[in-house]
């Protein structure tokens, strides 16, 4: 074997030592947490006193959140997600998909803070004036922000899906004397629902993982909130916001890495999923 | 031929235009806005009174620096790995397993990514808060971008063109360094400069491994602090007291274009391969 | 993958001949984030005179410079707050702790201009902030919800407000904790019904600030530099530099620099009250 296949071989091997290592390092600043921690309030908590003393870290509020907002980004951006998917995979001429395609892909390359930006000062002032509300920065705000920031994934992913499904299905359709409609409807998307639910899963994955957009705009309210209407921080925002704040091996700093490794094992699992969704399929086919 | 659509057609077609307007409105509201603060100066002057007057120049030549160092680490390791996942990686659970982590590398959030590079780069290793421990955070996290980028690139040659290659006595190696890594060229440096867009853009990363609220000097080496463009533009968007507003939109401005631009001439450049390609 | 080589290695030399400066030494300030402005501003103004000498300024929050100071990560930590009794113990363990009182603050509690409730008393203040007193009304305002700013946990005046006016109770659950002062200035300006407590530095025109009183029979004092400096506003509070170890070199050519007139003049120009 030439050294540089060897050398090829070493960086696939890095993929896997890195995924594994980064999962085993931020465990183990977790554990430590874990280890003194013998009750489940960690998750059923309501209750984040880092200044307090004794100090209480409970995530409950934040993990409510994080649902919250995905939830209202996924169930606003997929309807558009998909549909807009369809237009593109079946409806539009193939030069005019090619260039919107693009299109979707450059959205996708605008930063999280920028979007982050405009909710502050352009979203969440509109939402307070709109919902008649206390203050804009709420989880209806970030929500909003987020359902347009997951679109490029879920449009991507779903049109993939969709062309993934053999031309010959659509023809043998059109051969029995459906209309387009009738073909999209009951043959083509019925045929790609596997990779639509993937699709789905993974701009959930994506949404869950959002930082700087929800740490601008959902407004910071350290318990659980009681309606998507109110102030309230996701897990990823309580992480950026306080990590470099703890001492190293502080009580705090392995609190903050024991919500990493459940925001990390959350987009883990919904990865699975989607991978397991894909590939069951594949199977099946 | 023409095309003409249904009623319930035009709804679909409806929607795609609903998902296309807000950000594309957004980006021309962000150019708009930022044609205020835009200057010669605002772009190559380093800042002053804590960047309420002078320019950004440090901010960005910082975020270059990170794209220069990310790349030097990323292009090396993602491009191999592609490779090796491509054509050499055998059919076994292994391989499987890699491919698991690829996937899962690529959902993992990015600030999950900073607080590994905080605790492994910064604390652990004492990198401290620099250019290098946050240029190693965006190449991890881009890192399964690449990966995937070359893969596929690669899986898009055909195979005749290798087992021509091989079949005049090649070896696996010679065929991949002779005939299939440069055919799959242009989609790996798309791909790559894509992933170097998000990184550019990335804030959660280098907030958390440490970027500078004011240094009003350029980066001089890897070990040194610096400023980023997006990490400037959330404290001018946050911390800042009395930025005045034309000054925010101008750096939320020049961070979009800079990504963009990444963007289009990837784009574009992919476009004008493929239309030259004859297979 | 030549061109790209050649791109890579073009940006290098660039890189490379704007690196080509002389070695500085650099001096690390990290921490508060309400002293950030005043910190940048000394180490700007510093750095006009030495031109050899780095100032690094970041923000993040009083703990998050104790932290860094503790690990060793800056040379600096800028405080708003106390260091803790469990800080303290951490960072002698790395050498001699040196405190530094490098300015006063005043907390100015600030509500937007149009809210017709103008003073409350200290009682009133913490009983709204513990979540006891929740609508305008009960302090002679508007029918309308109270809305709580305030900074995020890592801040020092977040402690500071806790310790000194809710008396180490808590924060009431619906607090807004915002990432910086400046975000609870702009939240103010646009919020009719929101209350928040900022530094001097950030008061503007965009807010109103509030006056505050002792006790009911005691006359109300709004915040301002000169209640501060005679010692008739109540919430005022020292600003700190930690630093561990030697004082001496650079490090002390810049800490002079900050008591000395023209840094006082810098920290009073912010807006913060100079210490002499």
């Amino acid at each position: 074997m030439p050294y540089q296949q060897k050398l090829v071989t070493v960086a696939g091997y890095t993929v896997l030592l890195l995924t594994a290592a980064i999962f085993l390092f931020v465990a183990a600043q977790a554990w430590p947490f874990f280890r003194e921690q013998v009750d489940l309030s960690f998750f059923t908590g309501d209750r984040w006193l880092p200044v307090s003393s004794p100090p209480t870290f409970q995530i409950k509020g934040f993990l409510v959140s994080s649902f919250m907002i995905t939830t209202m980004a996924v169930v606003l951006g997929c309807p558009i997600g998909i549909l807009s998917a369809v237009s593109l995979a079946e409806l539009l001429p193939r030069h005019v998909s090619v260039l919107l395609r693009s299109v979707f892909e450059m959205t996708a390359g605008i930063p999280s803070v920028v979007w982050g930006f405009l909710g502050l000062t352009v979203i969440a002032p509109f939402v307070a004036r709109v919902f008649n509300l206390n203050t804009g920065l709420t989880g209806f705000s970030a929500g909003l922000v987020l359902s347009v920031m997951v679109l490029p994934t879920l449009v991507s992913l779903a049109d993939e899906a969709l062309r993934a499904v053999p031309r010959e299905y659509a023809e043998a359709s059109y051969a029995l004397g459906t209309t387009r409609w009738q073909t999209i409807w009951r043959v083509i998307v019925p045929a790609a629902r596997g990779g639509l639910v993937a699709a789905v899963l993974l701009a959930m994955g994506r949404a869950i993982g959002e930082t700087m957009t929800v740490l601008m705009v959902a407004g910071g309210r350290l318990t659980t909130p009681g309606s998507i209407f109110e102030p309230m921080r996701p897990i990823t925002a309580l992480i950026a916001a306080e990590v470099t704040n703890a001492a190293r091996h502080s009580e705090q700093y392995h609190a903050l890495f024991a919500a990493g490794l459940v925001l990390f094992t959350i987009t883990l699992a919904v990865n699975a999923i989607a991978a397991a969704v894909i590939g069951g399929k594949k199977e099946a086919g | 031929m023409r095309q003409s659509y249904t009623l319930p057609e035009m709804f679909l077609l409806g929607a795609l235009g609903l998902a296309l307007l807000p950000p594309l409105a957004a980006v021309l509201y962000i150019f708009v806005r930022a044609a205020a603060g835009i200057s010669l100066e605002f772009i190559f002057a380093m800042p002053a009174q804590r960047g309420i007057t002078g320019g950004i120049l440090p901010a960005i030549v910082g975020t270059l620096w990170l794209l220069f160092g990310t790349t030097l680490v990323v292009l090396p390791v993602g491009v191999g790995a592609g490779v090796y996942l491509a054509e050499f990686a055998p059919r076994n659970r292994f391989t499987h397993l890699l491919e698991m982590a690829l996937i899962n590398l690529a959902g993992v959030p990015s600030v999950v990514f900073g607080l590994f590079g905080y605790a492994f780069f910064v604390l652990t290793l004492g990198f401290g808060s620099s250019l290098l421990s946050a240029s190693l955070t965006l190449a991890i996290m881009t890192l399964p971008l690449v990966v995937t980028a070359t893969r596929e690139a690669l899986h898009g040659v055909p195979g005749s063109f290798r087992e021509a290659s091989l079949a005049l006595g090649a070896t696996r190696w010679q065929a991949v360094s002779t005939v299939t890594l440069p055919c799959a060229r242009s989609g790996i440096l798309t791909g790559t400069l894509l992933a170097l867009s998000r990184a550019a853009g990335d804030t959660a990363c280098i907030l958390i491994t440490g970027a500078a609220f004011f240094l009003p000097r350029l980066p001089t080496s890897f070990m040194s602090r610096f400023m980023a463009l997006p990490y400037h533009l959330y404290i001018s968007a946050t911390q800042l007291p009395g930025m005045p507003p034309e000054r925010i939109w101008a750096t939320a401005g020049v961070l979009l274009f800079l990504v963009l631009v990444m963007q289009v001439s990837a784009t574009l450049w992919r476009e004008r391969e493929r239309r030259l390609k004859k297979w | 993958m030549k061109k790209l080589l050649l791109l890579v290695l073009t940006l290098a030399v660039v890189l490379a001949a704007v690196g080509c400066q002389p070695e500085k030494t650099v001096i690390d300030i990290n921490g508060s984030d309400t002293m950030v402005n005043m910190g940048a501003a000394l180490a700007e103004e510093f750095m006009k005179t030495n031109r050899n000498i780095e100032v690094v300024v970041s923000g993040g929050g009083s703990g998050t410079g104790i932290a860094a100071l503790i690990d060793g990560k800056t040379d600096i930590a800028q405080s708003s707050r106390d260091i803790r009794e469990s800080e303290r113990t951490k960072a002698q363990a790395r050498g001699t702790l040196h405190e530094i009182v490098v300015a006063w603050d005043g907390l100015a509690i600030a509500v937007h201009p149009s809210n017709p409730v103008k003073e409350l008393t200290m009682a009133e203040l913490a009983a709204i902030y513990k979540g006891e007193l929740t609508n305008w009304n009960q302090v002679g305002g508007n029918n309308a919800s109270i809305v709580l700013l305030s900074r995020d946990t890592t801040s020092g005046t977040h402690v500071f407000f806790k310790d000194f006016v809710l008396d180490e109770a808590e924060f009431a659950p619906a607090t807004m904790m915002m990432p910086s002062t400046e975000a609870i200035v702009q939240e103010l300006a646009q919020n009719t019904n929101a209350i928040g407590y900022i530094g001097l530095g950030y008061v503007r025109p965009a807010v109103a600030v509030l006056g505050l009183k002792a006790d009911e029979a005691s006359k109300a004092v709004v915040a301002s530099v000169e209640a501060v400096l005679n010692h008739t506003y109540g919430l005022a509070r020292p600003l700190f530099f930690y630093i561990i170890g030697e004082v001496k070199g650079d490090l002390k050519t810049f800490l002079d620099f900050v008591v000395s007139a023209n840094g006082q003049k810098i920290v009073r120009d912010l807006g913060f009250v100079p210490i002499n």
